[in-house]
């Protein structure tokens, strides 16, 4: 799998985002690449956390493969200052990682969350911490209006860890599922450089 | 001693029993629902125990009276009334595909608003939860239309008749006249009008989130609807006409374990077994499968109900006697309509509804009339001072919906909902996200228009 950048920007969103895709048209690209604000990403440290809390709004983050990142980053820093735009940070994205839980009371959709976050994984991506509980009361069929228990329980909770890349497309996949709960993408990386 | 006196004996703690016995059915759905499901029936008993033993022992023969007096005119009636409507509603399936528009959603939950106050909100919900469930399976937003089906045809459909609601029919027991309830439909309208509206405007800004291919009217129309047991409307006619017989004629007397029990009222409850059993009889099975009928609710309601009207006796003896009795700063802080209305109604977002019906009945009775037999009361209360009877009614009946525990039917349309697929909201996500946004400032201008 490709290596991912996060580009830490100081500017506006919206000439950030102009920017990008004005980037990518002159490479002939439509896509490439995630902005932070379109996904759930976790502060990291509470330093970062207080620095994200006064910075509101003047902080973008970027993630893309490496072969956009890198001309991406050279062009912000060509370009960008006279635009209101700095690259106040680079790093490599080394792992990501994700919690999730689910509770269903259906077989389909319990079919479902096990095979969307525990089956088919992409490459590099695995379950940690992984608690998978299927309960079943047969004498709990049919309505009950005062004493309400389902038929069939399917709980699950666990990590996703892996590469940026394939973390992301879990949790974009976790994301369009009823009945799952997800916290915010946490991500590893090394610095590079602003 | 007569149970007057009784009210003036009683201590403020022999009420502890009742709200424990309340605060069991509302809680340990939530907080431990497989201990609960296992378990209810023993915790029903021991909280019965609580009150039945000491009381019997204490006070003697008035106070098995009172229990007798309790079976035979509340306990025996309505559970008779409860498995009617639900073995009835119970034999009809509704099959056939509907599309889940917003004005198809708007149709069912206005359809099942009417027919709550007929066939009862626990029998007209599971009637047609599943034809909602059904049109709906395609659709990605869908769980605020279960929650507005919970308002509309689980709770606030059932205000018009005491066929609709377990306190409306309490109320008939006690002597509220059956067509009196009739007159609560001014509120009625507004309030369901009000929230099919609001239901509206929800389900079409959610339509228009939904994908183009959905919204598209499909080339090949579903499977049409079809209602299937149909002749059990006819045994539902039955119930209603043995119900009215009831309140309109005078057969005589009779004594049951020392409690006078008029005749027509055992001949209605003679009727309703038949209703129940004919209606067993003559639908197939495959009908009541469709629909997952088991005897289970019914026996969850005895069972339930046996606890909540043994540990209601010294409430309402307390509450009858009004500022002679040890619940005397209830009736004190309860003084006109709108209080009513409040009182009930939150209570009835928490606690079941119909032994808050009764227990603001008997504080308006204490308040207005204390001391005066109920039988005597009652009449009072409609001729002189209905506007509190409106108030209690409609508080008891719409505020059930502000929660998932304030009316029994919540809870039941809750799991069938999430069992196929529906991710409600949970316990304060309900009230957070619907029940305060769109029931509260409803209520609050019924409050101003119907009770200031």
């Amino acid at each position: 799998m490709t290596a991912w950048h996060e580009l830490v920007v100081d500017g506006a969103e919206r000439t950030l985002r102009a920017f990008v895709a004005g980037f990518l048209a002159g490479r002939g690209e439509h896509a490439g690449g995630v902005f932070g604000s379109d996904i759930a990403l976790a502060a990291g440290s509470f330093g970062e956390r207080l620095k994200a809390l006064f910075a509101a709004g003047s902080h973008q983050v970027f993630l893309a493969p490496e072969p956009l990142a890198v001309p991406l980053a050279r062009a912000l820093g060509e370009r960008g200052r006279e635009l209101g735009l700095v690259v106040e940070r680079r790093r490599v994205v080394e792992s990501a990682k994700f919690s999730f839980r689910a509770e269903a009371f259906s077989r389909d959709v319990a079919a479902q969350i096990r095979d969307a976050l525990l089956v088919t994984l992409p490459a590099g991506v695995r379950v940690e911490q992984r608690s998978e509980k299927e309960e079943t009361h047969p004498e709990a069929h049919g309505p009950e209006p005062f004493a309400p228990l389902h038929e069939y329980i399917y709980r699950v909770s666990g990590d996703i860890v892996g590469p940026f890349e394939g973390v992301l497309e879990v949790w974009q996949r976790a994301r369009t599922l009823e009945f799952v709960e997800t916290d915010s993408l946490h991500l590893e990386g090394k610095i590079l450089s602003a | 001693m007569p149970p007057e006196d009784l009210g003036t004996l009683l201590p403020t703690w022999s009420a502890i029993p009742f709200a424990g016995m309340l605060l069991s059915i509302a809680l340990f759905p939530l907080l431990a629902p497989a201990f609960w499901h296992h378990h209810y029936p023993k915790v029903s008993a021991a909280w019965s125990a609580v009150v039945i033993v000491p009381f019997a022992f204490a006070y003697g023969a008035p106070a098995l009276h009172e229990l007798a007096h309790v079976a035979v005119v509340d306990y025996v009636p309505f559970i008779i009334l409860l498995g009617a409507l639900f073995t009835i509603g119970g034999g009809i399936y509704v099959r056939g595909g509907l599309r889940g528009t917003p004005w198809v959603n708007g149709t069912l939950m206005l359809i099942g608003t009417l027919l709550a106050s007929w066939v009862g909100t626990t029998g007209a919900a599971m009637l047609l939860v599943r034809p909602l469930l059904r049109a709906n399976r395609a659709r990605r937003y869908r769980a605020h239309t279960v929650v507005f089906f919970i308002f509309l045809v689980a709770n606030i459909g059932g205000a018009l008749t005491p066929l609709g609601d377990p306190p409306l029919f309490l109320g008939f027991l006690h002597g509220v006249p059956f067509f009196w309830t009739f007159v609560v439909w001014k509120e009625m309208v507004f309030t369901a009008g009000a929230v099919l509206g609001a239901y509206l405007l929800f389900d079409l800004y959610w339509w228009r989130r939904e994908d183009a291919l959905l919204r598209a009217r499909p080339a090949v129309p579903g499977e049409p609807i079809r209602v299937e047991g149909w002749h059990n409307v006819f045994f539902l006619g039955g119930v209603l006409a043995a119900v009215i017989l009831s309140g309109t004629v005078r057969l005589g007397e009779v004594t049951i374990f020392g409690v006078a029990q008029q005749v027509q009222n055992l001949v209605r409850d003679a009727i309703l077994v038949l209703m129940l059993a004919a209606s067993w009889r003559t639908t197939p099975r495959r009908v009541r499968e469709e629909n997952q009928f088991t005897w289970e609710p019914i026996k969850e309601v005895a069972i339930l109900f046996a606890g909540i009207f043994a540990t209601i006796i010294p409430v309402l003896a307390m509450l009858r006697v009004g500022e002679g009795g040890a619940l005397a700063f209830v009736i004190r802080v309860v003084r006109e309509p709108a209080h009513f209305f409040w009182a009930s109604g939150i209570l009835s977002s928490f606690l079941d509804n119909a032994p808050t019906y009764l227990t603001f009945l008997s504080t308006a009775l204490g308040r207005l009339y204390p001391g005066v037999a109920e039988r005597e009361a009652i009449p009072r209360l409609i001729a002189e001072n209905h506007a509190f009877l409106q108030a209690i009614a409609t508080g008891s009946v719409f505020m059930g919906a502000n929660t998932y525990i304030g009316n029994a039917p919540n809870f039941m349309v809750k799991s069938i909902a999430e069992e196929a697929g529906v991710p409600m909201p949970s316990f304060f996500g309900y009230i957070l996200r619907y029940s305060l946004p769109v029931l509260i400032p409803v209520f609050a201008l019924a409050t101003l228009i119907f009770f200031e």
